[in-house]
């Protein structure tokens, strides 16, 4: 069966700043969810053509600001918003309430008496995916123009596409760096970044419209070392993309709010942010570090190398800000077999960086870390899944989760060693 | 204040500390200041041979001047600074402080037409590259201070002050007759309640930045000086009941002490003297905790220790029953509500603002349309109302009550529900 992507053929209400998130595949093996963002202040009365879906995903804001999430049935190729206008503002409310009331009061907790916004160097870290690439960079083009930088950084990639690619966009830099990893690719960019504050989305995102102003009007203290924004998805085409979903969603909930070492466990990173949607202070590498080269995607670790970092910064006594309206929009992994690759490389990510911050920070805090995920969270929802409860899990993704759990400390040092040795390979 | 006739003094205060000294004049020396008048004045309690040597030899590009005063205590410092100097702007900084760029510009900038006003300098914590867990607390605690005088619509309170890095007019110092001795960590506060008694202005600026290098320098040292803060809030609540917020100590203790308190004040104190020993081999327990990184309870432990301290300071101030009697009688009673200016939000925000700045009311009773959302209460200490307060008190105090308001009135004025 043949799928292609065709942008939307809806027949649309006369709303035309309606935005629609969504490709539509000519498939009629399974019925997709649609993607939707919707603005409370701008509703259209009904959204039809909606052929090939069963379910919406909608994202609710309030005059541009995310509010709520919901999930609801299409009937008849439609959706009427009058139906189902009292589920979002039920969604929405705790949130909305708020966002009213500020935007009554012309009043922003963020706003203070003397910020001015900082400039911002963009970093895309990427490999062998110039498709994914475009689509992030054609968007980051459409962003505010406040003086930002965008810079790629080619991470050992193996045709020169992404090179080519770049050539077309005059004024993004390009960076070959020729050491394989994430992680050396976002320290890459911390170095060559000549701005203030260094914004890192993912290749395969695509950032809103006013993300990076939502990012830095957060540097707003000294203290904030990072801010994270909320990531959605942008596609719910296909059975393993809404599991993941389900699973493991990036966003962290619709309030802001503001992680240091006085608010919660620094050790504790799960809901600071995703590596997909970060911001940092140039600074960061000298009073924290470099991100750690033996973590994340292209190493035997395979990830945790951002929330390693996160747990870094605020174990130095910096502050993380987790911002809902910074947001962006990730495609997830489309095959099963590459969700179950990916939340094993999760669990792995996850235990590696557990045992960094035991050996080489000395956090023996982090000891109860893995008995309390085991008995608290990973083996009721093992049995809510053999004994088929109501809204298990797929018993394939946690049995993923816990093998690369297992595998994690030894993926660890067996990425440190592959490290050293590459490093001597070079200077040899 | 007028820029172009100002003149600067720089009021420092010091132990003795040679090196500190010379490093802040010469942080001073290379400041970019806009007025051609700039004087720094010295006070010691005495002075060692290397700062005598130091006062003989320092040049520098401003007039200098040194004195000593035999008498201890940091207001007397000020105070004999202050009645030295001739500038019309008077900045008063601590020897362990170095200065931005910019610092002294900022400062004069801040002051720019407005005649009674005290421009409050931030101080930033310098800490070490992997700060221990007392540091960190530290950091945060100094930083959320300043931090929340940057928010708009922030409502100003005299322990606001810090006490390094501001200044003030020399006509107002003068006219509020300087600082008062003999009130241990708290001449600043003191001064503060006086000041926002008259009415002046509190400003923040971010750009008179100092690096504080010495502020507390270990646990140990925290916990004296939260118990000698304790005696002189005791202290400072005689001289002003009215700006001290007694209400938190006395609930607290009467939850625990209850019976102790007002039976039987030598019992009491005999228990004091056992928890004391207890309270200070529970310090110790801290390093353990660090060691095993039990963040969570060394964090609670932390809490409890420096309230515990802090009470006993107030306990030790009041030893005598009647004392104890009269706080606890004070701190119990029921203050009756002020009279509040009523006012009503549906008259518009800007209106409302600008009637708020005329009046500067002490307490508001807010209204939306027939709806009542609630009171904004006298509070100890605090600057009055201002326009600029109004949202930012709406958004962080009465949320809720403001939202309901708004859609009650909605609702019985237009029949229909509303977005909220």
């Amino acid at each position: 069966m043949e799928k292609q992507f065709i942008r939307p053929l809806l027949i649309l209400d006369k709303k035309e700043y309606f935005q629609l998130h969504t490709f539509h595949f000519k498939t009629v093996d399974r019925m997709a969810t649609v993607v939707l963002d919707l603005d409370l202040t701008n509703l259209p009365s009904e959204i039809t053509g909606l052929t090939a879906y069963s379910k919406a995903f909608i994202l609710i804001r309030f005059k541009g600001k995310p509010v709520g999430k919901i999930t609801v049935t299409v009937y008849n190729e439609r959706i009427k918003i009058e139906q189902i206008y009292p589920a979002m503002i039920d969604a929405a409310q705790p949130v909305l309430k708020m966002a009213w009331l500020h935007d009554f009061l012309g009043w922003d907790e963020r706003d203070k008496i003397d910020f001015d916004l900082p400039k911002a160097t963009v970093a895309i870290c990427t490999r062998d995916r110039p498709e994914d690439l475009r689509r992030c960079l054609d968007v980051l083009m459409q962003l505010p123009d406040d003086g930002q930088e965008i810079l790629v950084v080619d991470n050992c990639p193996s045709t020169d596409a992404t090179k080519k690619l770049i050539e077309s966009y005059g004024s993004v830099r390009y960076i070959y760096e020729s050491r394989p990893g994430l992680n050396n690719a976002r320290n890459r960019a911390l170095k060559e970044a000549q701005h203030e504050i260094v914004a890192f989305t993912d290749d395969d995102a695509t950032p809103d419209r006013f993300w990076l102003r939502a990012l830095l009007r957060n540097f707003n203290s000294p203290l904030v070392m990072c801010v994270t924004g909320m990531t959605m998805p942008l596609e719910l085409e296909t059975e393993a993309q809404e599991a993941f979903e389900k699973y493991s969603p990036f966003g962290k909930g619709f309030m802001r709010k503001v992680y240091s070492h006085k608010t919660c466990n620094p050790l504790n990173t799960g809901n600071v942010g995703a590596g997909a949607n970060m911001a940092f202070r140039k600074e960061v590498q000298e009073v924290v570090g470099l991100f750690d080269e033996s973590l994340d995607a292209g190493t035997p670790t395979e990830s945790g190398g951002d929330h390693e970092y996160f747990a870094r910064i605020l174990l130095t006594g910096f502050e993380i800000v987790y911002e809902p309206d910074a947001l962006n929009w990730h495609r997830h992994r489309r095959t099963w077999k590459e969700l179950k690759k990916a939340i094993r490389g999760y669990g792995i990510g996850v235990y590696a960086f557990w045992t960094r911050l035991l050996v080489m920070e000395n956090e023996l805090g982090i000891i109860k870390f893995p008995y309390n995920w085991f008995i608290r969270s990973q083996l009721p929802n093992v049995l809510r899944s053999i004994f088929r409860r109501p809204n298990s899990q797929p018993l394939s993704l946690l049995l993923a989760e816990l093998q690369g759990c297992f595998l994690g400390p030894w993926k660890y040092f067996l990425s440190r060693r592959l490290k050293r040795k590459y490093l001597q390979h070079e200077s040899c | 204040m007028n820029l172009a006739e100002a003149t600067i003094s720089i009021i420092i205060a010091t132990h003795n500390r040679v090196d500190s000294i010379k490093r802040l004049l010469d942080n001073l020396g290379s400041q970019f200041c806009p007025v051609p008048i700039m004087e720094v004045i010295v006070v010691a309690d005495s002075y060692t041979g290397s700062m005598a040597s130091l006062i003989q030899n320092y040049k520098a590009p401003f007039k200098l001047l040194f004195c000593e005063t035999f008498e201890s205590g940091p207001a007397v410092f000020r105070n004999k600074g202050a009645s030295l100097a001739t500038g019309s702007l008077l900045i008063f900084i601590d020897e362990d402080v170095d200065l931005s760029d910019g610092f002294i510009k900022a400062h004069m900038l801040a002051h720019q037409n407005k005649e009674n006003a005290v421009v409050i300098g931030y101080l930033k914590l310098v800490v070490p590259t992997k700060p221990g867990y007392f540091k960190l607390e530290q950091q945060a605690y100094w930083e959320e201070k300043f931090q929340r005088m940057r928010t708009l619509g922030y409502r100003f309170h005299f322990t606001d002050i810090p006490d390094s890095n501001f200044s003030i007019p020399a006509s107002l110092f003068k006219k509020l007759n300087g600082f008062v001795n003999g009130l241990t960590y708290r001449e600043v506060d003191e001064f503060g309640i006086r000041l926002i008694r008259s009415g002046v202005d509190l400003i923040f600026s971010k750009d008179a930045q100092g690096f504080l290098r010495n502020v507390i320098i270990n646990l140990n040292h925290s916990l004296k000086r939260k118990r000698e803060e304790g005696k002189a809030d005791v202290r400072l609540w005689r001289m002003y009941p009215d700006q001290i917020n007694t209400h938190n100590v006395y609930s607290r203790l009467k939850t625990k002490y209850a019976f102790w308190l007002y039976k039987n004040t030598f019992l009491l104190f005999t228990l004091l003297r056992i928890t004391d020993v207890f309270a200070s081999g529970l310090r110790y327990l801290m390093f353990v905790l660090e060691k095993l990184q039990f963040r969570g309870k060394w964090k609670t432990l932390y809490h409890k220790l420096h309230w515990y301290w802090y009470t006993r300071g107030v306990l030790e101030e009041l030893h005598k029953k009647q004392d104890l009697s009269a706080y606890f009688k004070y701190a119990s009673k029921f203050k009756t509500p002020d009279e509040a200016l009523e006012i009503d939000i549906k008259a518009g925000l800007t209106a409302v603002v600008q009637l708020l700045d005329q009046l500067r009311p002490d307490s508001i009773l807010l209204r939306y349309g027939t709806q009542m959302i609630g009171t904004i209460p006298s509070k100890p200490g605090a600057e009055r109302l201002k326009g600029n307060h109004l949202r930012y008190i709406i958004a962080m105090e009465l949320p809720e009550a403001f939202i309901m308001s708004f859609a009650m009135d909605e609702m019985m004025n237009n029949g229909q529900g509303c977005i909220v």
